[in-house]
């Protein structure tokens, strides 16, 4: 390749498809509004709860707060339902307005900051009217006429700032009544050199015409309120509770999250200057080429900046403070007249402050709405949607501008692996400013799995890349737009599936880590059965099958359809032959044509290949279990997983050798896109050929595996499908994925696999025959089928094992042996929690039923009366429930005498039940004995505990 | 008596206001002479006050969102003179106010429109004027004005502070230093 076009390419112009600009303006407006939504909601919370009470819901459970984030999730895991409920009463969240008023707060005094700032601006400056200084009504003659050229309604407002000598001008106000200000040094040389005072005020008009006032001055008004009535008050906040938090038996714990609010507030500042400089740049070269087409002379860009170009240390230096200014540097001005590339190639910091906003955006909204709207269903979804639609139409646009102007210009198309991998630095770096992935401590509990971020965002760039190329060398000479907007669609919902599951697991897995150990615990709990030969599958089901559970979201099912579907679906299109490109053999000069896809034989080939192979791999490990079944002859719960885990292992077999070949015989432009084709397909295949054979066990022979008797059982073996088919159609990507990085690090995607089929002679007629696209139809229809269709079975029988997860956690908690003042911190908050109030009620209402005994005693009849005593039983019962839903007591020695209180309770309040419905006297005597007797425990509780929180009266 | 001595201490006043002249008139004469491209920009320059306008001309310029950028500057004589008007004059006296009223007025205008009193030259020596000869090529200089522009500038702004020496003086004009007899004694003394 490489070699020049025999046609001249098409003149490139800035416009071919939307700048996405206005997006990045609207985001960064977002992020303002839903951080200081956040930012204050923190605020209001913390002022709510003071340290050391706000950790005391935690305390009570047994937590240590300098352990770190992960042991007490688990310890607020263990005991949610009382974790919840304590927090509820004790830590109490803002009222739901609060979500609401800062954000509306922001609105309402920038909409005020923004319709004032014109005339602050106007007088800070010292600007006077135009008429002042024109007094003949020439200059204002001409700027009028310069309006009509731009095609603006009006002229807009005109003042002068006649003490500056610059020959600039300026614009502000909105895009509906527009202020400009023209300098003096302007005016001043108009006379001398007319056409510069021209092209200035063109390019000052096109901004009008081109919409970039109004955006501008709303960024520089919703600024200016954010840093005056969010960012100052939450830097005070957190600076004059630095001292309190610093006294706090808990600074340990505190430390990080405090240094880590203020890390927060400076990126804040940083990011929005960045993003807003970022933006600004981009829309002056728009404005100076809108200025070239309405007449200005490029000559005025070449005049200005005469400064040669430094080098070394001068030149990082300035290309440091050049991201921070509003403006490019002029060389980059006058660049974009001839090649507009720099709209194209934008560089690293649109896509990294993407990751980073769209984390932050995020992270924050799961924060602050996370207590308010918990319950209702869609709102992680809604916020994951936001964060994809954030990403999708910055940093794959990014791309998908990137590889037009390559195309059109015949340059070599990128792999997007350096806006990838901007982009999932920016990611991290939100994730970890936001406290999503660390709260008491610096870090992650798992910090690698921050790579995984790093990761996606690399892989999402490659597949855009690699999809744009596809698309738009299909659908060469075709409107771009059309071509780009179903697979923008369908980034997002790529995306969307990649939010969602970050927010879920990733996020769980950086902050507790996979748990392998405790998940085969738990296996082991939940499926007993002899499985101590087989530990190294159980840590494989621990790792990575359990961790794929999450599948069985629906947005997993539709993000799997997405990536898929928007590369798949170009084999659809009939090319014309402009979708050929002519190409000049690098080696013999001889004209080729260049085909815009590769066959799809190839893919199919390659699926095949590791279709058969997975298939054999899950023979292979029938056979295999077919020899334990024969040890053991029982298939117990543990039997049928370990069997499960297996032939995932097979079939994952048979997607190392789909991807593998995928990349080695594909087409390098696509080796991710056709990669995760192949490998999904393969992965489809020989689980179709497994689920055949699972159907018939029994009839096997040395294949049998559940089941011992021949017959055809499609049902028992789509019960084991459901387990297998989201671990298998989640780790085809994740193979392909593999498998292109392994192939891109070791030997550059351009060197490795074939390039474009070419052909000695034009095909004039298109290549899609009816049959040929029969045929696409049913191959494309039949890999995104089965890939939907799987996910919706999966979707309606979904497993529900991250709660089995949640509620055996705590079991299999080892906690360590607290020091003497953190037992006693411990119990003081178990007791003032809920501990007191428990017994506090328990012993009123046993006082009750004693008086009520008392008095019937006196009465002399021994007459128990049926509407006295149950409802008093009935009380006692109740309280008995409150201590058996509340923490353990954070003591053993305590906690078992509590244990048998609970249980004594019990059995006395069922046996006073239970005496009225069989009218037992005698029951209802051994149940009062028995309420008399948990009394006594519950005193020797009390009395423990009184031991540890008042060691001197005792 | 006291009537009497008032009345001595108003003509000296009025003698000495007689004599001073207010530095925009001087930068106005003057760019009418040498610069008359620049005289709009005076004719703005003229609502503010020489507090504001003194402001204005020694503020950096800042690239602001949606300008056309930081490029060329064009080398202005307007700011030159009046900076350097402005640096002699508060070298060699002070800005006079007039009475009473004008403390008042004064302190009326600052906390109103925080307009302040016109900055006002006073008669000069012959040395002084050479002083604001160097001050002017100074100034020129650091506006990256051309030597021969800068010294046309400073020659013209010399020879108009001593016109209104010699006006004052009712004598011949005060030649620019080194260029011709010295100024009155009447001056010097000053």
């Amino acid at each position: 390749m490489g070699a020049a076009m025999a046609v001249p390419a098409p003149r490139t112009t800035e416009k071919p498809l939307v700048a996405g600009t206005t997006l990045r303006f609207a985001v960064l407006i977002v992020l303002l509004l839903v951080s200081s939504g956040s930012m204050m909601w923190i605020v209001t919370a913390d002022g709510l709860t003071q340290v050391p009470d706000a950790y005391g819901c935690l305390l009570a459970a047994g937590g240590d707060p300098v352990q770190g984030d992960a042991a007490n999730a688990a310890v607020a895991a263990a005991h949610n339902a009382a974790y919840e409920s304590c927090q509820a009463s004790h830590n109490p969240v803002p009222a739901w307005w609060v979500i609401l008023v800062w954000p509306l707060l922001l609105v309402l005094f920038s909409s005020l900051v923004f319709r004032l700032l014109p005339r602050w601006k106007a007088r800070r400056a010292r600007l006077v009217p135009l008429s002042i200084v024109d007094r003949d009504g020439e200059i204002g003659g001409e700027l009028s006429a310069l309006a009509a050229r731009v095609g603006l309604p009006a002229t807009p407002r005109v003042l002068v700032a006649p003490a500056k000598a610059s020959t600039s001008a300026l614009v502000f106000g909105s895009n509906r009544r527009p202020w400009v200000c023209l300098h003096g040094g302007l005016l001043v040389q108009r006379a001398e050199d007319p056409e510069r005072f021209q092209a200035v005020v063109l390019h000052e008009f096109a901004h009008i015409r081109g919409g970039d006032v109004t955006l501008t001055y709303v960024t520089v008004a919703l600024w200016r309120v954010f840093l005056a009535v969010v960012l100052l008050p939450f830097v005070a906040w957190y600076a004059a509770n630095t001292t309190a938090s610093a006294r706090s038996p808990y600074w340990h714990a505190e430390e990080p999250g405090i240094v880590r609010q203020f890390v927060f507030a400076s990126a804040m500042v940083a990011l929005v200057y960045l993003a807003r400089s970022d933006v600004l740049r981009s829309r002056e070269i728009y404005a100076d080429l809108a200025a070239g087409r309405y007449g200005a002379s490029r000559r005025y860009w070449a005049l200005a900046d005469p400064q040669a170009a430094p080098g070394g240390l001068a030149r990082g230096w300035n290309s440091f403070t050049e991201i921070w200014r509003t403006h490019p540097r002029w060389e980059k001005r006058r660049e974009a007249f001839d090649d507009p590339k720099a709209l194209f190639t934008e560089g690293t910091l649109p896509t990294f402050l993407a990751g980073a906003a769209a984390l932050l955006i995020t992270s924050q909204l799961d924060s602050y709405l996370g207590p308010s709207v918990a319950n209702s269903p869609g709102a992680d979804d809604a916020i994951a949607l936001a964060g994809a639609v954030v990403v999708a139409g910055i940093a794959g646009l990014v791309r998908w501008r990137a590889v037009l102007h390559a195309l059109q210009t015949d340059r070599r198309v990128t792999s997007g692996t350096r806006t990838g991998l901007s982009l999932g630095v920016g990611m991290t770096f939100g994730a970890l400013i936001s406290s999503q992935v660390a709260n008491l401590q610096w870090l992650p509990t798992q910090p690698e799995y921050l790579l995984l971020v790093v990761l996606a965002g690399t892989a999402f760039a490659w597949w855009t890349t690699q999809c744009a190329h596809l698309w738009l060398s299909v659908r060469r000479g075709r409107t771009v737009r059309w071509t780009m907007a179903p697979v923008v669609v369908s980034s997002v919902v790529v995306l969307w599936g990649w939010f969602a599951w970050w927010q879920t697991t990733g996020v769980s897995l950086a902050v507790n880590g996979t748990g392998a150990d405790r998940w085969r615990l738990v296996l082991e709990q939940e499926f007993p059965g002899p499985s101590t030969a087989h530990q190294g599958i159980l840590l494989v089901i621990a790792v990575v099958w359990l961790n794929l559970i999450w599948l069985n979201h629906p947005i997993a099912m539709a993000a799997l359809v997405a990536l898929c579907a928007a590369p798949l679906s170009a084999w659809f299109v009939a090319l014309t032959a402009e979708a050929y490109r002519t190409v000049r053999e690098q080696f013999t000069g001889i004209l080729v044509w260049e085909a815009p896809r590769p066959p799809l034989r190839r893919l199919l080939i390659a699926a095949t290949l590791g279709g058969v192979v997975g298939w054999i791999g899950a023979v292979d490990a029938m056979a295999f279990m077919h020899t334990w079944q024969a040890s053991n002859g029982a298939q117990s719960g543990l039997f049928s997983l370990i069997y499960l885990a297996w032939v995932f292992v097979g079939l994952a077999a048979g997607m190392i050798v789909a991807s593998a070949v995928s990349v080695a015989l594909g087409d390098h432009r696509f080796s991710l896109v056709t990669a995760v084709i192949v490998t999904e397909a393969a992965a489809l295949l020989g689980f179709a050929g497994w689920y055949v054979l699972a159907a018939a066990d029994g009839c096997l022979g040395p294949l049998n595996t559940m089941a011992t008797q021949c017959e055809w059982r499609p049902g028992a073996a789509s019960g084991l499908a459901r387990q297998l088919v989201g671990p298998i159609q989640l780790t085809a990507p994740g193979m392909a994925l593999a498998s292109v990085t392994i192939a891109i690090a070791f030997h550059r995607a351009t060197s490795l696999g074939r390039g474009p089929v070419t052909y000695s002679t034009m095909r004039v007629t298109p290549d899609m025959t009816l049959v040929r696209r029969i045929w696409a139809g049913v191959v494309v229809s039949a890999v995104l089928g089965a890939v939907a269709a799987n996910g919706l079975i999966l979707a309606q029988n979904g497993t529900s094992g991250s709660k089995m997860a949640a509620a055996e956690l705590g079991q299999v908690l080892q906690p360590g042996s607290p020091s003497p003042r953190l037992r006693t911190r411990q119990i003081g908050y178990w007791y003032n929690y809920g501990g007191l109030d428990i017994m506090t009620r328990w012993n009123k209402d046993f006082r009750r039923l004693s008086s009520a005994l008392t008095k019937a005693a006196d009465t002399g009849t021994g007459q128990i009366s049926d509407t006295v005593f149950p409802p008093l039983c009935t009380a006692l019962l109740h309280d008995t429930q409150s201590a058996k839903h509340y923490f353990p007591v954070p003591e053993p020695g305590i906690e078992s005498q509590w244990a048998s209180f609970i249980a004594k309770a019990q059995e006395a309040g069922r046996g006073c039940l239970n005496s009225f419905s069989k009218e037992d006297g005698d029951l209802f005597l051994a149940s009062m004995k028995q309420f008399a007797r948990a009394t006594d425990t519950l005193g020797s509780v009390e009395h423990g505990i009184n031991a540890v929180i008042h060691p001197g009266k005792h | 008596m006291i009537r009497e001595a008032r009345a001595v201490r108003m003509s000296d006043a009025e003698a000495a206001r007689t004599s001073e002249v207010e530095i925009r008139v001087v930068v106005r004469d003057v760019i009418t002479a040498l610069a008359p491209e620049e005289s709009p920009l005076l004719d703005g320059l003229a609502v503010l006050d020489d507090a504001t306008v003194m402001r204005q001309l020694t503020r950096r310029t800042r690239g602001e969102p949606l300008g056309f950028g930081l490029g060329e500057t064009v080398a202005l004589a307007t700011p030159v003179i009046w900076i350097a008007m402005d640096q002699a004059a508060r070298r060699f006296g002070e800005t006079v106010t007039d009475g009473a009223t004008r403390v008042i007025a004064k302190l009326l205008r600052r906390n109103l429109d925080r307009r302040t009193a016109a900055t006002v030259m006073p008669p000069l020596s012959r040395e002084q004027l050479g002083e604001v000869r160097r001050l002017v090529l100074e100034t020129a200089a650091r506006h990256r004005l051309s030597e021969a522009r800068a010294s046309a500038i400073a020659d013209a702004v010399v020879a108009r502070l001593a016109l209104h020496e010699s006006e004052q003086a009712g004598t011949q004009p005060a030649a620019p230093p080194g260029q011709g007899p010295a100024s009155s004694p009447e001056t010097q003394e000053r």
